[in-house]
């Protein structure tokens, strides 16, 4: 059996003495659309965050592609939380979709043609070739996700991570970029989506993880979309154990329990 | 060179190079680092002052790189290991920082300090031109290659990261150039000053185009011809200090950018404001006299706009003016019925798919009627498939080009 496309074994994480993440473990096969569901706080973006080595995990490890991170660099994709984007920043459209090429063109690299026509064709694809030349902060916020799942098919990666690609759409978009994120699966690719609606979860994704301090459940969507199993997920925190964790990251920093 | 050529041409090379670093300095929303960087380095400035021997830009340079290392390390074990925010991180390490330096400057009196608190730009001698002129061609000279890693790490470092561009080596290259810059600048304005050379080009460039390329390079244009004029004012009157001219003809050229700027510069954009008030107000009138036509509310002669407004119509065709009583010509009346279409569309759209009370929709209606393009048009009948009459029974115009009830009848 193939390799999973990604790997954590007992990934804890921490955020200002609060335990966010704990003992996570996670297999997500190859060439799956896995959502990653879960109330607010359950550590979703903080999960994806650290995959792609933005926050570091107090213990455990993470595999993308079966390897560490710093070995898959260029063929892992992220799609950041709409929150984090400086919406003022003066960039195109096309130029959004251009940076998903930069990994071929190295540090110094200018675009040449066939960059600007991948980046035409990813736009084209998200139904955004329209908009190439506006600035993302006139969007609104279904084409704002679409010029940034541009960025994502440009780049052409194996794995893509994307921190709810659906926030902020209308419904016709939402359907558009899932009929995309269909297609990309079925090209191969496995596709990571933090995912908030439970009502659509069913539908959109092949597998689920119910997230919230730590794995709740993780399989097949039908499997995973059981009563018990939601209401453990988004039935409260676990309070002991996330008390206890507190104490222990508050501790071990030398502060006061 | 004569004194005023040299600070002539210090001026220039500071504010392109100031140009260049402020635009992503700006973009990045960091000026306050900006700020912080510039006092961090004054302790280690009087330092290589005092015990450097002579005044060599390197010797400078090196211990004011070394202070504004010192400077952000601190500021960054603030911000692990307290619960500061960095706005009092840094303003934390600006102060204690720039005290030393004073304190150093006052305990020492090194020559040539004064130049780094206030700006000095006619101190500046063949040897830092020479370094400037440096700093400044090779900034140019890679800006093709650097400028855009530096916008991906800029605008998204997460994606830079799994790019595997190396991130925190760009971002430590660009301090190290913005700080070279800063100390620089700190020898044309002063300390307090230098903000204004590396913020203000930049923010006045943002007023001018929406492109991050044109801003930085409109940046770099305000930046030399600001630094430029302040000196050549301070030559015509002498005493004046350098450095704060500088700053002041900086912000001269902002506000000029903030005021005139096509990009949501003041005036053009009340220019355009008063366009769309004077089309709207065209719009309603050409209504206005379509539903006079056609004896619906009341057959009463619609007021008329302003007479630019008329004018404006009758220029280009819609109204026929000969008459005592302006009339609509096809051309208008064909536009006129758009607006009748687009408005009872929507009222449609509003009730039936909006789910708005009935009464809310007309005036929704009227607003959203001078927005409605073509395109739109067709999307919202296809929407709701098409029907004859509007939520309050009056019929609904055909699209142009196509055949209806009305012109049968």
């Amino acid at each position: 059996m193939n390799a999973p496309a990604l790997e954590t074994h007992n990934l804890s994480v921490s955020y200002r003495g609060k335990p966010v993440l704990q003992g996570v473990d996670l297999a997500i096969p190859a060439g799956s659309l896995t959502g990653l569901m879960g109330p607010n706080g359950a550590g979703k973006s903080t999960l994806l965050k650290t995959l792609i080595g933005e926050i570091r995990p107090d213990s455990g490890w993470a595999r993308l592609l079966g390897e560490p991170l710093a070995r898959v660099l260029g063929r892992v994709g992220y799609v950041p939380q709409r929150e984090s984007i400086d919406w003022d920043f003066p960039v195109s459209v096309l130029d959004v979709a251009l940076m998903g090429t930069a990994r071929d063109l190295g540090w110094f690299g200018r675009p040449g043609r066939g960059h600007r026509r991948r980046a035409m064709d990813a736009l084209e694809q998200t139904g955004m070739a329209d908009f190439a030349g506006r600035r993302i902060g006139e969007l609104s916020g279904g084409q704002q996700q679409r010029a940034f799942l541009a960025r994502a098919l440009a780049q052409d990666a194996d794995i893509y991570l994307m921190d709810e690609p659906l926030a902020g759409v209308d419904a016709a978009t939402e359907r558009a970029i899932i009929a995309l994120l269909g297609t990309m699966r079925d090209a191969g690719k496995t596709v990571v989506v933090v995912h908030h609606d439970l009502r659509t979860a069913g539908r959109y994704f092949d597998r689920l993880v119910l997230l919230n301090l730590r794995v709740v459940a993780h399989g097949p969507a039908d499997d995973v979309m059981r009563r018990e199993l939601l209401e453990k997920a988004y039935g409260g925190k676990l309070t002991l154990l996330s008390e206890v964790a507190a104490r222990e990251v508050r501790g071990g920093e030398g502060r006061e329990p | 060179m004569s004194a005023i050529a040299t600070a002539a041409v210090a001026a220039v090379l500071t504010g392109l190079l100031c140009g260049f670093y402020g635009t992503f300095v700006v973009v990045r929303r960091m000026a306050l680092t900006g700020d912080m960087i510039s006092h961090a380095v004054l302790p280690g400035v009087v330092a290589a002052l005092v015990w450097g021997g002579t005044r060599n830009p390197i010797i400078v340079l090196a211990c004011a790189g070394a202070a504004g290392l010192l400077g952000s390390f601190a500021m960054r074990g603030i911000l692990a290991h307290t619960r500061l925010k960095p706005d009092a991180a840094l303003a934390l390490v600006l102060s204690v920082f720039f005290a030393i330096g004073v304190a150093l400057v006052s305990m020492f009196q090194p020559s040539g300090a004064i130049a780094f608190l206030y700006g000095q730009i006619a101190a500046l001698d063949g040897r830092d031109l020479a370094f400037l002129a440096t700093a400044t061609a090779a900034t140019f000279a890679l800006a093709p290659f650097i400028f855009r890693s530096l916008t991906l790490v800029s605008f998204d470092p997460a994606f830079a990261r799994v790019l595997g561009l190396p991130v925190r080596a760009i971002d430590t290259a660009f301090y190290a150039a913005l700080t070279v810059a800063i100390v620089i600048a700190m020898q044309a304005v002063g300390v307090v000053l230098v903000t204004a050379m590396l913020v203000t080009p930049a923010a006045a460039a943002r007023f001018c185009t929406p492109t991050l390329v044109r801003t930085c390079a409109i940046a770099c244009v305000t930046g030399a011809v600001g630094a430029l004029a302040g000196v050549a004012i301070s030559d015509l009157r002498t005493g004046t200090p350098t450095g704060p001219l500088i700053a002041l003809c900086l912000a001269a050229l902002f506000a000029l950018a903030a005021l005139f700027g096509p990009h949501h510069g003041r005036l053009p954009t009340r220019a355009r404001r008063a366009r769309n008030r004077r089309r709207i107000a065209g719009e309603d009138f050409l209504k206005a006299l379509w539903h006079y036509e056609h004896g619906k509310p009341e057959p009463t002669a619609p007021a008329t706009p302003s007479r630019a407004v008329v004018r404006q119509l009758a220029a280009r065709g819609m109204i026929d003016t000969s008459a005592p009583a302006p009339a609509l010509t096809p051309a208008g009346r064909e536009a006129a019925a758009g607006l009748v279409r687009a408005h009872r569309l929507w009222e449609t759209y509003l009730a039936d798919v909006a789910e708005y009370p009935p009464d809310h929709v007309h005036e929704e209606a009227e607003r959203a009627e001078h927005w409605i393009d073509a395109a739109r048009m067709r999307e919202i009948a296809d929407r709701i498939g098409t029907p004859s009459l509007d939520p309050h029974g009056s019929p609904i115009p055909p699209a142009a080009g196509q055949p209806g009830k009305e012109d049968e009848t």
